[in-house]
């Protein structure tokens, strides 16, 4: 008479195990394993799980479990509530545009603190000039995992449509983008197209904007001096702001542009590099240009993420550093090369597709990108991105916008 | 006007049966294009989506649950009972139901985190209950339309005020009480704020936060088609709900409200 | 005293005290701690805590952002507060003269399906009608040879397109209480008046609407609410805020300030702005309704 009963158990006890086992794939961990948790970006579906998984296989005794947390300000926010919780993520994939506050706001662990010769050996797998972008405060404190830097996507249907030279060079100018983008919009807008939709997108966020100011020969930050409203900046965010007002850039939100771009609605997109993955798979073909210049030696700069470890016990943090340390193997960094990041690494990973602009703008020298100060880093980028997208906008003047975002961020940056 | 507000749903159910690499490439379809069914095993597979599921049915569930076992006894006594500060404390209660849901946020969260809650159900499922000013400001209504009389025979019977809730006022208002279930199920089904403050872990996660896992940050190839699934799958059970309680949810409001 | 009777005495707040104890400890407290908290410069993880006098007070109300943010509001109340009442209760008048009750019912459901929906839900599918270049209200647009929009990205169109959206998600919850007090009217009265050769104008405005003025009290207060409320939701999910702070209110700022940036001296002082401004309302409304509301028996 139990039966009733018993089945209505097994049915729960069944729906909680059909929970258990999708909940993470291949995750059969022996029972006493150290279990590291990492904040990431990435879900269950990308290359990034293929590396935790590859590393899992190997029971070392460290099983470890990727979360994905969302972008790099949602990880941070969500960091911070778990070190106020007392129980901070082990590792997060850190925004290196977040060092600082990774650093000072965070607490992310020296790793030369944690064990220094593993630290060592780790460094020595990846190329001397990404070191820079690790050590803050003079601390390591990461593994540079993603390296990216802006560059110029080009949809070689719709330019070929517009009747284009498919002869296109790697360095182009400003100048050579907004001609090929107004020949572009010329030919094919207002015609019924079934995909084309706009002509060209710059990015309008903290990123590419720091690309052309930089390009035109100043910087949004000067070491830790805001010089955001110089002459060269003010020039910089002219020109980016140049083809919004003109009306070949319809300004949108990142998610929508992305959309749009793998979509086949705009020619010309400048935006990381790290789109070569996903690019390189669709059916449409793209090509790879340089970030326009602006007349003057180009001065890149990069951007992506490190791996930085936040575990405050001891046996965390050395369990974390077993699995950084398989992060600089050869074989992690070829699985994690499928994503379409440069690569870091000394190992020789073969040729990707889509990355040949990146990798020249790698080889003639990339700056970090802006790595915003001050246990409020968090809020300078907002403040930074907001008046990015007043200019673009042309509700200022690139002037007032960089004279006001000056003082807007200067205690920003300038606390502690 | 009623295609209007169902319309931007039809999309949902749409794509979430068209193969992924064909959902960027047209604007607008009715019907699916080679529909598919593989969006549901890549979101099955790759996320932990019966999970979420799972989670949303126990918070939705408890919260009910904690909410009706709370309201229902005080509305029992505000209706039938005579007591010091009966009135103030009545109105302690119905004054919340003019507090925005999120203005305490920062230092409930806080409280959260002290005590460990963080990342929990239980953290998203408390502080949920708590906002009852309707439902006891109902419930009392409801008691109230039962006669004085009831519950004097019942006190003559020596029957415990314990008794004469669970034996004689319940059972007359069980509509009452089956539509307020229904509505408290509707909503913390869809509570979304706070559990995305709350909840970490992707197997914590409940299937109106679990969407927004879909959004795309990185620069890898989309999902749109499973995002659908889920999105579908998040708004399925509580359409059902609805239609299937329509009529409660009508009687609950229907002559009761501000008699 | 007797067992039985101290637990007689003791009853009521037996039955009243777990809901005491929920709303004391979950809803005014977090909001006198935040009283507290708009006083001190706390970070959340930093180890100390200033008292730092009004000086939250002084940094908010300097905030461009919080500026645009109340302007924002008072125009998100001014045009959804109506809105939500007013166009439901047509709703609802005009649902209760179709006489097919099959048809009744589905223009009900219909109406009431996008406030059983999750923000997220109803984002996913918003963001793709107004998709900035393909979505589906400009593809109609250019099919009908009109000028395409940037909708929710067009600074001067994403307060409205948050206005729309969220009046589509909450609508519904007023046209079903008005319905459903639209209904219980006695049949007996209408019938009189129409005996009365009263037209069905004047009976709605001198019978119906004055019958049903409690629930309409009700809707009014707790639309007020969900006005500043359910726009937080829409907000996230569509906008963000943006661009740069145009679709921003002041809740969305509060909840911004503090549990994105960790300010949480600011992010209180900003709450308790709104806990001063929501009382206002509130009790203006009880003053104009107070002599208003006709009650049955």
């Amino acid at each position: 008479m139990k039966s009733p009963y018993i089945s209505r158990r097994l049915f729960v006890g069944g729906a909680a195990a059909v929970g258990a086992t999708t909940v993470v794939p291949a995750r059969a961990f022996a029972r006493d394993d150290v279990v590291v948790t990492i904040s990431s970006p990435w879900g269950a579906d990308r290359p990034f799980q293929k590396v935790v998984d590859a590393y899992n296989a190997k029971a070392t005794g460290v099983s470890v479990v990727n979360r994905l947390d969302g972008d790099y300000q949602d990880m941070a926010t969500k960091a911070l509530a778990g070190v106020a919780a007392g129980r901070p993520p082990e590792i997060m994939v850190t925004g290196w545009k977040f060092g600082y506050f990774a650093r000072r706001t965070l607490g992310a662990r020296d790793l030369a603190e944690v064990d220094s010769a593993k630290a060592d050996e780790i460094m020595s797998r990846f190329k001397p000039q990404v070191k820079p972008l690790v050590t803050i405060d003079g601390a390591l404190i990461g593994v540079p995992w993603s390296l990216s830097t802006p560059v110029t996507w080009i949809n070689m249907d719709l330019w070929r449509e517009a009747g284009l030279d498919d002869d296109i060079p790697l360095d182009i100018s400003h100048e050579w983008l907004i001609e090929k983008a107004t020949a572009i919009d010329k030919a094919l807008a207002g015609k019924n197209h079934p995909t084309y939709r706009s002509a060209l997108d710059l990015s309008n966020n903290e990123w590419t904007s720091q690309a052309y100011i930089q390009n035109a020969g100043g910087y949004i930050l000067d070491d830790q001096t805001l010089t955001c409203d110089s002459p060269e900046a003010i020039a910089g965010m002219t020109a980016f702001a140049e083809p919004a007002r003109a009306g070949i850039w319809t300004n949108m939100d990142y998610r929508a542009q992305q959309k749009a771009q793998y979509a086949g609605n705009i020619a010309i997109v400048a935006t990381s590099s790290s789109r070569a993955g996903a690019l390189a798979k669709l059916d449409t073909e793209f090509k790879d240009a340089m970030f326009p210049s602006l007349g003057r030696p180009r001065n890149m700069n990069s951007g992506g993420n490190f791996l930085a470890i936040y575990a405050r016990e001891d046996e965390l943090a050395q369990a974390s550093m077993d699995f950084l340390s398989f992060c600089g193997s050869e074989e992690a960094q070829a699985i994690w090369s499928e994503m379409g990041y440069l690569n870091a690494s000394v190992f020789d990973l073969g040729e990707k597709p889509l990355q040949t602009a990146a990798t020249a703008q790698l080889d003639a020298g990339l700056t970090p990108e802006t790595i915003w100060p001050g246990s409020r880093g968090l809020e300078g980028q907002d403040v930074w991105r907001q008046w990015v997208a007043r200019v673009v906008e042309g509700v200022v003047t690139p002037e007032e916008g960089m004279a006001r975002a000056q003082r807007e961020l200067a205690p920003l940056v300038s606390i502690d | 006007m009623a295609i209007l507000s169902v319309f931007p749903l039809l999309w949902i159910v749409t794509t979430a049966f068209t193969p992924n690499d064909l959902v960027l490439t047209k604007a607008f379809r009715l019907l699916p294009e080679s529909p598919t069914f593989d969006n549901f095993r890549i979101a099955f597979t790759r996320f932990p989506v019966a999970a979420w599921i799972w989670n949303s049915l126990v918070i939705a569930g408890l919260v009910t649950a904690g909410k009706l076992a709370i309201a229902v006894p005080a509305g029992f006594a505000f209706a039938h009972m005579r007591f010091a500060g009966r009135d103030t404390l009545f109105w302690v209660i119905v004054a919340t139901l003019t507090f925005p849901t999120i203005i305490g946020i920062v230092p409930l969260y806080v409280g959260i985190s002290m005590i460990g809650w963080y990342d929990t159900l239980a953290g998203v499922i408390v502080p949920s209950i708590a906002y009852i000013g309707f439902y006891v400001f109902f419930m009392r209504q409801a008691f109230r339309s039962l006669p004085a009389e009831m519950f004097e025979a019942a006190r003559l019977d020596k029957a415990g005020p314990l008794k004469q809730l669970l034996e004689i006022a319940i059972p007359n208002v069980l509509p009452a009480i089956a539509s307020l279930g229904v509505i408290s199920f509707l909503g913390a089904w869809n509570i979304y704020l706070w559990s995305l403050l709350v909840l970490d872990s992707p197997e914590k996660r409940t299937l109106t936060i679990g969407l927004k896992s879909f959004i795309v940050i990185d620069d890898f190839e989309p999902l749109w088609g499973p995002m659908m699934v889920v999105g579908l799958l998040s708004m399925l059970p509580v359409m059902l709900l609805f239609l299937l309680a329509q009529r409660f949810v009508m009687a609950a409001f229907t002559g009761r409200v501000g008699e | 005293m007797s067992a039985r009777i101290r637990m007689a005495k003791l009853a009521p707040y037996l039955f009243v005290g777990p809901a005491i104890a929920f709303v004391l400890v979950f809803l005014y407290a977090p909001v006198v701690f935040s009283v507290g908290l708009s006083l001190t410069d706390w970070n959340f993880i930093s180890p100390t805590m200033n008292f730092v006098g009004l000086e939250n007070y002084r940094r908010i109300f300097a905030d461009p952002n919080f500026r645009d943010a109340a302007v924002n509001t008072l125009l998100y109340c001014v045009v959804l507060i109506p809105a939500q009442i007013m166009v439901p209760l047509a709703l609802a008048a005009l649902i209760l003269r179709v006489r097919n009750p099959f048809l009744a019912g589905f223009y009900k459901s219909a109406l009431f399906l996008p406030t059983i929906l999750a923000y997220s839900t109803a984002g996913i599918a918003w963001l793709w009608l107004f998709d900035p270049l393909n979505g589906f209200f400009n593809a109609a647009l250019s099919a009908l040879g009109m000028p395409t929009s940037r909708w929710h990205n067009d600074p001067s169109l994403a307060i409205w397109c948050v206005t729309f959206v969220t009046f589509w998600k909450n609508f519904g919850l007023n046209m079903l209480l008005l319905l459903a007090a639209l209904v219980s009217i006695p049949k007996s009265l209408l019938e009189a008046a129409a005996i009365d050769n009263a037209g069905p104008w004047r009976r709605f405005f001198t019978i119906e609407l004055p019958l049903i003025s409690p629930t309409f009290f009700f809707v009014a207060v707790t639309t007020t609410m969900n006005v500043l409320d359910d726009i937080v939701g829409v907000i996230d999910v569509l906008t963000g805020g943006g661009p740069y702070g145009q679709s921003s209110n002041i809740l969305y700022y509060m909840y911004e300030r503090g549990l994105s940036f960790f300010q949480f001296g600011q992010a209180s002082a900003a709450s308790v702005i709104i806990i001063v401004l929501v009382l206002v309302v509130t009790l203006a409304q009880f003053r104009m309704f107070e002599h208003r509301v006709h009650y049955e028996s």
